[in-house]
């Protein structure tokens, strides 16, 4: 077929668009790669699109553009004008330079000569792929795409602003679909090619891209919805790097000002080697400032200790039987040591005497000499308590008025903290009869309150601002910090002593071996909790920050029925149980237990049901939007299998008609299966349903109908229901 | 198809080009022992159509051309006193033959009107007393112009009942019409054709045509088609049973005629419009919004459902 003019205008048009989308996939590989001579790439991809725009035979365009590349090459690199004596031997020079660099496999040796002929000749080859796209397939919607997913990506993990560029690529993008649309419209149809149908069709669409961009690129946007990927992917791939006035991830010794945004940092700081999951507890802090957490100055005795002497906390210590031992590794030698619940005694290889401070229970290795010793690796002995389910549900607030001076320090709260932070207390904690009730209801009232957790969208409280009343009536959302604080304020606020611990989350789990777990704690793993005194069974620890479990281990020892056991178990604790202490429990509890054990698992677990019955609605949506598929073929199965006879042809021509329906060949109610046969037909490109239904007409329309050959009638409906689904 | 009668056809279609449908409307009415009315201008052929049918079958055709002053003895026949033998002797009109062209029959008296369509529907005519059954075949094409309004007695519609068909012949294409200058070049072509058929073997036919099955699925789909227009907003008297029976009887012949041994919703829904539009009443309304009988029909068909299952298994 001969080009018509109208043709080639439309495909002039097209190629300018290409053109141009083109130029914006080009502008930001310079710009980021600092190539300079942008204007000398356009004009090869002009050459490249002009060469197959004349349809200038293969032959000739191939050595107009090898042409150009040497040009180009001979103009940017050599120095030299192009019509001189130096321009073979430069050419041949680097030929050869390059040659061996590539069989002697040194890439990394390939000039940037090379590097320049490579990629012309990538631009070379999207052209040519390009305009197979729009003169046959006549689809350049997967190139659109793929362009403003580059564009969109370089903008946002590059310094290049894609801002306008973007605006650009769309509107040739949509106006170059539009047109390849009707292109594709009119050969399907046999609409006249006439150019002024076409442009009926092509004017409207255009206007309509161009008003849609005007009015989005006018009205009112909002702002991003997501934070900025780009912090929180570089932490994942390792590539962190901390911003001006934003903090990294990690342990430290300041936290007079708490709040603002942080980085992550995956720097690793030590590895356990451990049979449980521990928090790892540094210190604790018991004055906060409205804005921060600092150090009383209370005047609190401090002890030292020797290896493997037991060492005496605040912390209760479980049975001497469930004594464990932790091995740790630190990547970064540290001057105090690094704690789990239950400690009992520390072993270093060498000698060192552990200086624990009461008041911050911080212990820092030191040296007889009484400077700092940095340790790199020591044992831990430790035996993980168990906290009485009995004894808690005995903490009578009552008792809490009974306490000594001693406690004075763990109730303090600055004079400016707004009223309502011990209202939202009161509130959350009426009607709770024990102390620990008091204490859960304020560390659950988190999760079930709409806060969210975010490293770096938290904000710095203003001038006279609480950073606890900031979090907990105007953000909501935050980190550990946020969460600990806020719960410790609120605790103190209505009479229950609270301290504030730093330390590590237990880190990412490693191997495992012989039922001792590595786990690999980094910077990103610091963290802060709670620790809250519940009188009759001493402090724990408490875990109010979203997505983080505690590790505290309760024995459920109020009745020995074992129905009702588990159910405060599961109202109280059930989304902080462990997974070790769950495997411990199952042990024990033999396996009658087993089935409860699983049930409990998934109640603990609602994601695996909200994942189940996900999977299975998914699953049911595919069979649905299937169905047209794997319905017929069952039908066909089980119709081979029946004998052939008229009730089987009816139910068979039945199913063909439904079959039918489904693939949008419905027959309308007057119509008769002649004239819905012979749509059929012609829809499918069959005679088959025409015999198909002559038929079934003289099945129910005659008075007694004539054999027929049924094998031959299956063949037919079978190859019907088979181009159903084909 | 039925090769008796295409033969029939074809050997029409030697004279009418490009009429198939129309030919085979009338076979079907022939078959059906039903009457057609056609309704056109003057000159498409309406009179060769007909002739063209009588000849294939050998059957004996008349022609009335109506005219005011035609009196009904004109269509029936006449006594008249024979001197030599004393009595008053028969002759009879032209409605006694087998095949009758009655020629703008909106021209004449709604007498002389009467007395035609009396012989068509009861198949005998009354002279002076005496009953005379006209003889199998018989079939009248009455024609009527439809542009001429002056000094015409317009059928009324309980007459129009008495026509199984109603046709409009219509305009040849451009090419058929070459094609009929090249026939008649050398020639009238209506001269040069045979019978094919006797007419004892066309009331063989007539008889075979009963025997067609009308599935009871179908009859009801007819009677609800029927019922329809009975209902139709636009419609001020729908058809009548006859109507009914009218529109059975012609789907058999044309079952027949398509060479099956029953009646399809296809063989229904193409007569309909033959067998309804002329005997529907409708509403000025109707006339103001320009919507036709034709229409309504069209609606109805679209509207009712077709039986896809035995009327048993209904």
């Amino acid at each position: 077929m001969k080009k018509s003019f109208g043709d080639f205008i439309e495909l002039t048009i097209a190629y300018i668009i290409i053109f141009f989308i083109l130029r914006e996939w080009l502008v930001p590989v310079m710009e980021l790669t600092n190539t300079g001579l942008l204007h000398l790439f356009l004009v090869f991809i002009g050459l490249s699109l002009a060469l197959s725009l004349f349809e200038v035979r293969p032959l000739l365009s191939g050595i107009v553009k090898i042409g150009y590349i040497l040009w180009f090459v001979v103009f940017a690199y050599s120095g030299n004008p192009v019509f001189s004596s130096e321009t073979m031997p430069f050419i041949f020079s680097e030929m050869k330079w390059n040659v061996t660099a590539i069989f002697s496999g040194d890439f990394g040796e390939v000039s940037d000569t090379f590097r320049t002929v490579l990629f012309l000749a990538l631009i070379w080859m999207l052209v040519y792929l390009i305009h197979h796209w729009i003169t046959v397939r006549m689809n350049i919607f997967y190139f659109f795409a793929l362009t403003v997913f580059f564009i969109a990506t370089l903008d946002t993990f590059s310094d290049y602003d894609g801002s306008v560029a973007i605006v650009k690529v769309v509107v040739l993008g949509l106006v170059m679909t539009g047109v390849l649309f009707v292109k594709r419209l009119l050969m399907k149809s046999d609409a006249s090619h006439d150019l002024l149908s076409k442009w009926k069709m092509l004017v409207p669409m255009v206007v309509m891209v161009v008003m849609v961009s005007l009015i989005a690129l006018f009205l009112p946007k909002a702002g991003p919805t997501w934070a900025d990927p780009v912090p929180f992917i570089k932490s994942v791939t390792g590539q962190g790097e901390s911003g001006v006035g934003e903090k990294t991830a990690g342990y430290g010794e300041d936290d007079s000002q708490l709040g603002g945004p942080f980085n992550g940092d995956n720097t690793l700081v030590f590895t356990a080697s451990s049979r449980d999951r521990h928090y790892w507890r540094i210190e604790t802090k018991d004055l906060y400032t409205s804005k921060g957490w600092v150090q009383s100055n209370a005047k609190v005795s401090a002890d030292s200790y020797l290896n493997n002497e037991f060492i005496q906390t605040t912390l209760q210590v479980g049975k001497p039987e469930n004594e464990q031992q932790i091995d740790m590794d630190l990547a970064i030698p540290l001057p105090f040591l690094i704690q789990t619940y239950g400690l009992k005694s520390v072993e270093a290889n060498e000698e060192t005497v552990y200086f624990k401070s009461n008041q911050t229970e911080k212990i820092l290795t030191k040296q007889y000499t009484g400077e700092d010793k940095a340790l790199l690796s020591y044992t831990l002995t430790y035996s993980e308590p168990e906290y009485s389910m009995q004894q808690l549900r005995m903490s009578d607030p009552s008792m809490l008025e009974t306490l000594n001076s001693s406690y004075d320090r763990f109730l303090q709260l600055p004079n400016s903290l707004p009223r309502r932070v011990q209202d939202l207390a009161i509130e959350l904690t009426e009607g709770k009869e024990t102390v620990y009730e008091k204490i859960k209801a304020i560390e659950g009232y988190f999760a079930r309150s709409g806060f969210a957790y975010d490293k770096r969208a938290a904000a710095i409280p203003g001038e006279g601002q609480d950073f606890v009343d900031q979090f907990l009536f105007d953000t909501k959302i935050g980190y550990c910090d946020h969460f600990s604080t806020s719960m410790i304020v609120m605790l103190r606020s209505i009479g229950i002593p609270a301290r504030w611990v730093k330390g590590f989350a237990p880190g990412n789990t490693g191997s495992q071996s012989d039922g001792v777990r590595e786990y690999r704690v980094t910077n990103d793993n610091a963290h802060s909790w709670v620790e809250a005194y519940v009188p009759g069974t001493g402090w724990m620890e408490f875990e109010p920050t979203i997505g983080f479990s505690g590790t505290v281990n309760i024995d459920y020892d109020l009745e020995l029925d074992t129905d009702l056991q588990e159910e405060p178990a599961q109202q109280e604790q059930a989304p902080k149980k462990p997974k070790a202490e769950q495997d411990t429990k199952k042990a024990t509890s033999g396996s009658s237990l087993n089935f409860k054990a699983v049930w409990t698992w998934l109640k603990e677990h609602p994601y695996v049901w909200v994942g189940f019955i996900l999977l299975v609605v998914i699953v049911l949506i595919i069979l649905f939007v299937q169905r047209k598929k794997w319905i017929p073929k069952m039908h066909v199965r089980s119709y081979r299998k029946k004998e052939a006879d008229w009730s089987t042809f009816d139910s068979s021509y039945h199913v063909l008609t439904k079959q039918l329906s489904r693939i949008g060949l419905r027959r309308k109610d007057g119509e008769t299966l002649r004239a819905f046969a012979e749509r059929v037909d012609a829809a499918l490109e069959t005679e088959e349903m025409k015999k198909l239904t002559s038929v079934y007409e003289q099945h129910i329309y005659s008075k007694q109908p004539q054999d027929v050959d049924f094998a031959k009638l299956k063949e037919s409906w079978e190859y019907l229901i088979n181009r159903t689904i084909g | 198809m039925n090769t008796q009668i295409q033969a029939v056809l074809e050997n029409i279609e030697k004279v009418m080009i490009g009429k198939r449908g129309i030919a085979e409307l009338c076979v079907v009415a022939l078959l059906s022992k039903g009457h057609v009315l056609l309704e056109d201008v003057p000159g498409v052929g309406k009179t060769m159509m007909v002739r063209a049918l009588a000849k294939s079958f050998d059957a004996q055709f008349k022609r009335i051309q109506f005219t005011p002053d035609l009196l009904p003895s004109d269509v029936v026949g006449v006594s008249i006193y024979n001197p030599k033998t004393m009595e008053f002797e028969f002759r009879p009109g032209p409605i006694m033959g087998d095949i009758v062209l009655a020629d703008e029959i909106n021209r004449t008296s709604p007498k002389t009107q009467s007395a035609l369509l009396e012989g068509m529907e009861e198949a005998s005519v009354t002279i002076d007393g005496n009953t005379l059954k006209i003889a199998q075949p018989f079939f009248v094409m009455a024609t009527q112009n439809p542009i001429e309004y002056e000094g015409t007695y317009p059928l009324p519609e309980a007459q129009l009942d008495r026509f199984l068909l109603k046709i409009r012949m219509g305009y040849p294409t451009k090419e058929q019409e070459v094609e009929i200058l090249r026939r008649a070049e050398n020639g009238a072509p209506i001269e040069k054709i045979q019978a094919v058929l006797s007419v004892t073997q066309l009331v063989e036919l007539q008889e075979l045509v009963l025997g067609v099955y009308v599935e009871d699925s179908v009859k009801n789909y007819m009677v609800e088609l029927a019922l329809q227009t009975r209902q139709d907003s636009y419609v001020y008297l729908g058809v009548s049973p006859r109507a009914s029976i009218a529109l059975m009887k012609a789907s058999q012949a044309y079952a027949f005629m398509k060479g099956r041994s029953y009646v399809t919703p296809d063989d229904v829904q193409y007569l309909v419009p033959f067998v309804f539009s002329h005997r529907l009443m409708l509403k000025p309304d109707a006339r103001y919004d320009g919507v036709t009988a034709e229409e309504i029909i069209e609606r109805i068909i679209a509207k009712v459902p077709v039986p896809t299952k035995r009327f048993a298994e209904q």
